[in-house]
């Protein structure tokens, strides 16, 4: 008889990354492919221009902390490659997208923020051009449809988009927010502010930031929305351990 | 709000109608060890015959708890013996003569509702009542604390996955069980009793709603299906929509487990020690899962034997369910009064584990509101540490039944404890 010990506890839930990876990506990739539909194989081309500097970031990230390069392990930047292009304007160049994606790359990795927000908010600079005139009801339906499956699958911090996403129906209820904008806006809400690395864990100040975040975004441009997520995304992991160290006391 | 999540469940391997008495070892390992006290003295010497009941040895701690032969029979050994914590502990061994000869042997009491509050904590104390949740926590010291106790919750939720231990009494000792709750409520003056059950308990509670019909102040609640609804601060809190800070008692809410319930009713009714326990054996590697009552210091490998054995050589053995048991590396370990169940798993291969995803699943499941995930993070820094109080940790293990990347927070958070401990010496 063989009888080996382990550490406890000896069950554990079916949540696993590998399942929330993969519950994103089908997400993402629905989105994408629909965009593609949309706008051209150009879509394509952005979505090469993000993946492969943050690829290339990751593997030397890797190889100087002398971990394993598998492909698995870069699921993530697959994912947040997906997102960017999702959120990149029609008429980028590449060349601009590679260079800026390259520079975000490295800052995100050194200083754990927002990397997609933080892109976005440099891409705005040289174009502010978003385009929104594609078919906004089925975009919003493939979105919702998303929303629903990422929390079904608890592969999304929910309460931070269901705070964002209240707001910005608040604000167009009172009609003062287009129903191309809130599309766009929620595709931020869905995707980009509960990016699990860099936004916040504790239950309170996880909504707080979806509102605080969704006031921002409906009296703003994108362009000030992207760097309130990448700056907020940065102190909001400082509120938020504040807040764990008070509710560990009680 | 209770917090906690939904376990996935396997209880239904071993509830059973009946459960089955084991039948006596030939010897029997009594561990020398009380609540929170181990290798406690003893002056007893090999050779030496005990009755069934008698004492062996006693703590001279505060909470003056006793050893207590199972059986009648011949000291043959005293030794160290493996313990149900992997541990070596002193143990006695006693060559068992199936006499259950009993030094003292009263008739059964007719009525137990005539005992006054000081006579119970005796009985309970001179029979070596403890909590039977698993924690062995003295029984007469809780009642013993000189406080008011206005409500009593009797704790039949029974959290870990796998055991239902606490069921099977519910299930197969309504009366009594109601009994002895009245005994308590008339003795300690208690204005009323809830007894917690989880939903999928519901089969269990039919007889037991027969019998209620002549106890107006003992109610059922059921309670939410959350890991761990039944740690007592949050059931008593979930129950009386009251906060609690440390412990129930600060709002005069005594909490029992059913279990414990049932000995106090045995120590009432028959004035004897504490003996046995129905405890669970289950998992994929037993080929009979179910409940037995088995004496105290019976061995596991014993125990297998009679109910028919395993499905597999290549094992891993859970003491007291897998979400807050250990594991152990032999079959001989003998059972004591905290042990709830033994699962036995057939020996699986451990998950990879990956790097924080900063889900913060962790976090919002954490009973205690602690944050593992930051507690992980500042392990090795002792000021931030202290900060983040991962002493108010309670065990559960959710933390690292959650967590996506399979990371192992509970060890931190424990290994933290640590830190934090050492930093305090100084
Ligand atoms: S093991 Fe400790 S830290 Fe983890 S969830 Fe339970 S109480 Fe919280
Ligand atoms: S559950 Fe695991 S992956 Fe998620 S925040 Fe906690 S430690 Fe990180």
């Amino acid at each position: 008889m063989k009888i080996s010990t382990k550490n406890g506890p000896f069950v554990k839930s079916n949540i696993t990354k590998k399942k929330i990876e993969i519950t994103i990506l089908i997400c993402l990739i629905v989105m994408n492919l629909y965009k593609i539909y949309l706008d051209g194989f150009i879509i394509l081309f952005h979505l090469v221009s993000v993946f492969v500097p943050l690829f290339i970031i990751n593997v030397i990230y890797d190889c100087y902390k002398k971990r394993k390069i598998t492909l698995l392990n870069y699921i993530d930047v697959i994912i947040v490659s997906l997102i960017t292009t999702l959120l990149i304007p029609l008429n980028t160049s590449y060349i601009l997208i590679l260079g800026l994606t390259f520079l975000t790359g490295i800052i995100g990795k050194l200083f754990k923020l927002n990397e997609i927000s933080l892109n976005l908010s440099l891409i705005l600079i040289f174009n502010n051009y978003i385009n929104t005139d594609y078919n906004i009801y089925i975009f919003g339906l493939l979105l919702i449809l998303s929303l629903i499956y990422l929390i079904k699958n608890r592969a999304i911090k929910f309460r931070i988009s269901i705070s964002y996403i209240l707001i910005l129906i608040i604000f167009f209820l009172i009609k003062k927010l287009a129903i191309n904008e809130l599309i766009m806006l929620l595709l931020i809400g869905v995707y980009v502010i509960p990016y699990f690395k860099s936004s916040p864990n504790t239950s309170t100040i996880q909504y707080f930031y979806g509102f605080i975040l969704g006031i921002i975004s409906v009296l703003s441009n994108y362009h000030i929305t992207y760097i309130a997520i990448t700056i907020l995304s940065i102190i909001f992991i400082y509120i938020d351990f504040y807040n764990a160290k008070i509710l560990s006391k009680y | 709000m209770i917090r906690g999540t939904k376990l996935i469940n396997n209880k239904n391997m071993s509830i059973k109608k009946t459960f089955k008495k084991i039948v006596d070892a030939d010897y029997i390992y009594i561990p020398l060890v009380t609540y929170k006290n181990k290798n406690i003295y003893c002056d007893l010497k090999i050779g030496d015959y005990v009755y069934k009941g008698q004492v062996l040895a006693k703590s001279d701690d505060m909470y003056n708890c006793k050893v207590i032969s199972s059986v009648s029979g011949t000291i043959k050994d005293i030794k160290p013996w493996i313990y149900i914590d992997n541990t070596m502990v002193n143990t006695i061994i006693i060559e068992n003569d199936f006499l259950n000869k009993e030094k003292f042997k009263k008739g059964a009491k007719k009525n137990i509702s005539k005992y006054t509050s000081s006579e119970i904590i005796k009985l309970m104390k001179d029979n070596g009542v403890v909590g039977m949740s698993g924690s062995a926590y003295p029984t007469h010291f809780k009642y013993g604390m000189d406080l008011k106790i206005n409500k009593l919750i009797v704790n039949a939720v029974e959290d870990e996955v796998y055991i239902t231990s606490d069921f099977t009494n519910l299930n197969d000792k309504p009366s009594e069980i109601l009994e002895a709750i009245d005994a308590l409520m008339q003795a300690f003056k208690i204005g009323e009793c809830v007894i917690a059950i989880k939903d999928f308990n519901e089969i269990g509670i039919k007889d037991f709603i027969n019998y209620m019909g002549t106890y107006p102040n003992i109610k059922i609640k059921k309670v939410p299906d959350k890991y761990p609804v039944g740690y007592e601060k949050n059931l008593a809190s979930y129950i009386y929509d009251v906060k609690i800070k440390k412990n129930p008692m600060e709002r005069s809410i005594m909490v029992n487990n059913i279990s414990t319930i049932y000995e106090i009713y045995r120590v009432l009714k028959y004035e004897r020690p504490i003996t046995g326990r129905i405890i669970t054996i289950s998992g994929n590697a037993v080929k009979n899962p179910q409940n037995i009552y088995v004496k105290f210091g019976t061995l596991l490998s014993d125990i297998i034997k009679n109910i028919g054995g395993l499905k597999y050589k290549d094992i891993v053995i859970i003491v007291n369910g897998p979400m807050m048991g250990n594991s152990v590396s032999s079959m001989d370990i003998p059972i004591t009064a905290s042990v709830i169940g033994i699962t036995i798993q057939k020996n699986y291969k451990d998950e990879k584990t990956h790097d924080c995803i900063n889900c913060g699943k962790c976090v919002n499941v954490c009973p205690v509101r602690l944050a593992p995930t930051y507690i992980k993070k500042y392990k090795n820094h002792k000021n931030i540490l202290k900060l983040l109080n991962p002493n108010k940790c309670i065990r559960c293990g959710l933390c690292s039944y959650i967590c996506p990347s399979k990371i192992d927070l509970r060890r931190d958070v424990i290994d933290a404890c640590e830190v934090v401990k050492n930093e305090d010496k100084y």
